[in-house]
């Protein structure tokens, strides 16, 4: 949970947040302006790429989105479904 | 250079679009061929663009040739709706980049020639006949160059319809649905020498564009109408909006529509003190009739559609280009991960219908009045507010208090579920100091 944390968080200070050094897990990365439309996108290439999962249109909802927690949930859920 | 008869994908039309689509996919190495009916530069409306654009531009490195070319910029809006007179000054939301007032012919031809730079093979004055979608089995488009007899073919992996008002595929399947909701025609001109608003609500003489900018300029029409009043470096659009029904009363003839728009600006308070002493450029007048549509698909196997080629809401909040530009971006997403993973090709498609709905529903609630909207675009609205930035949301919320049109908008933007974008970023004032 921790670390998939830290490695979004990671990416998303190298791409998006390069004035900041660090980002609550809690923080709102929508209303804060660190992730917009585009970031959203390229974010969802970083998380299949690195987390091996799919990511569904039914996935890209702000709830998902809005912070690193919530980020990890979503992934960690789905990390430990059965794939078909 | 002769057109191939095969490549990646075809883009169709060099709008802003065509060419942001085909910056981005020319650069990661795609082999891109787009189509244009015309020839660059070519006239086209849509001048005033909120600063959003210029991430865009930013992403497919066209910023410094739009900066370079040194369009006028504005400070802001001034609206009136209903006699009150509000300003709102696009520096009090810590935009970085400026809004612009241009010349579409120009704005488009530099992102053309950039699409070019980026590897793109633009081809110009050939129109599009058909396209043959193939169920998204190598579909191909049949076109023909404007001056020749023999027509030819492409056969590529996407079509992407970026083709404008012209909509080529959504036509072509009859797809394309005339908003109900929302049937208004619109007419337009440009006047020499106008005199413009600035943000300290005092009207200037043409000659001051560079050294007090200017605002957008917008009123009210009666009930449901509106106008619009943009300077650029030689001369001002003016053009309104107004309900079809209403617009029957006139004879449809187009001198008659002419008549009628030249009267008004006559007859408008404070839009005939900006015109004064302006003389109007002749043969310059445009209608267009219907122009709020959509389609029943975004995208299916085979095909993309962006930009108005997808759909057209209303000018009234200058978003046009920037959801061309947005839209054209999620499809480069959705294209570039099909080529790379085949098998996510229809989750792609799926992702890119649903975001780019998404914004459209929300530039609707935007645009229009409430028209017994569903649970379910009210939810897609609210999605799409909160995945802005605070920013971009304030924004949001404050161009829906300029006028009545956008109650329901207000409304939705008052979700207990997100965060609450509350404003007070816009003033009052008494009158317009000429």
């Amino acid at each position: 949970m921790k670390q998939i944390q830290q490695k979004i968080r990671d990416y998303i200070l190298s791409e998006f947040a390069f004035d900041r050094q660090e980002i609550a897990p809690d923080e709102d990365l929508l209303s804060q302006g660190i992730l917009d439309s585009m970031g959203v996108m390229q974010l969802v290439d970083f998380i299949e790429a690195n987390f091996n999962i799919q990511v569904t249109d039914e996935d890209i909802v702000p709830e998902n989105f809005r912070s690193l927690e919530t980020l990890s949930n979503m992934i960690t859920q789905r990390v430990s479904l059965p794939r078909n | 250079m002769t057109i191939p008869n095969k490549c990646d994908v075809v883009v169709i039309g060099g709008g802003p679009a065509g060419s942001t689509i085909g910056s981005i996919l020319g650069r990661k190495g795609y082999e891109v061929v787009l189509l244009d009916k015309a020839r660059h530069p070519r006239y086209t409306v849509g001048e005033s663009l909120i600063p959003h654009f210029w991430k865009y531009c930013e992403y497919i490195g066209a910023d410094k040739k739009i900066d370079a070319e040194k369009f006028i910029q504005k400070s802001g809006g001034t609206v009136i709706w209903n006699g009150t007179i509000r300003q709102m000054a696009f520096k009090d939301f810590g935009y970085t980049r400026p809004a612009l007032h241009v010349e579409r012919d120009r704005f488009d031809h530099i992102l053309l020639d950039h699409a070019r730079e980026s590897g793109v093979n633009v081809f110009e004055e050939v129109s599009v006949l058909k396209t043959h979608l193939n169920n998204g089995t190598h579909p191909r488009v049949t076109y023909r160059a404007n001056h020749e007899k023999n027509s030819g073919e492409i056969s590529c992996r996407y079509i992407v319809d970026a083709s404008g008002q012209s909509a080529v595929i959504a036509r072509q399947l009859g797809i394309r649905m005339i908003d109900e909701g929302f049937r208004f025609m619109s007419i337009w001109g440009y006047f020499n020498d106008s005199k413009y608003v600035a943000a300290d609500g005092k009207a200037y003489d043409f000659a001051h564009l560079r050294s007090i900018p200017p605002t957008t300029f917008v009123s009210n029409i009666e009930q449901w109408g509106w106008l619009w009043h943009i300077p650029q470096r030689e001369s001002t659009s003016v053009g309104m909006v107004l309900p079809q029904d209403k617009m029957k009363e006139i004879k449809s003839s187009d001198g008659a529509l002419e008549q009628y728009f030249l009267r008004k600006c006559r007859e408008i308070p404070y839009l005939n003190q900006l015109l004064a002493n302006a003389s109007y450029v002749d043969g310059s007048f445009h209608i267009i009739r219907d122009y709020s549509y959509r389609p029943t698909e975004l995208a299916g196997p085979g095909f993309f559609l962006i930009g108005d080629a997808a759909a057209f809401v209303d000018p009234i909040f200058s978003i046009g280009v920037v959801l061309a530009m947005y839209s054209a971006y999620l499809a480069a997403w959705a294209i570039d991960r099909s080529f790379q993973k085949p098998g996510s090709t229809e989750l792609n498609r799926k992702i890119f219908a649903k975001q780019f709905n998404t914004r459209l529903e929300a530039s609707r609630a935007l645009a229009l009045p409430r028209y017994g909207f569903s649970d379910l675009e009210d939810q897609l609205v609210r999605t799409s507010i909160q995945f802005e930035t605070s920013l971009e949301q304030e924004l949001m919320y404050v161009v829906s208090t300029l006028t009545t049109r956008s109650e329901n908008f207000l409304e939705m933007s008052r979700d207990k579920n997100g965060p609450v974008i509350t404003s007070n970023k816009y003033r009052v004032i008494e009158e317009i100091e000429f």
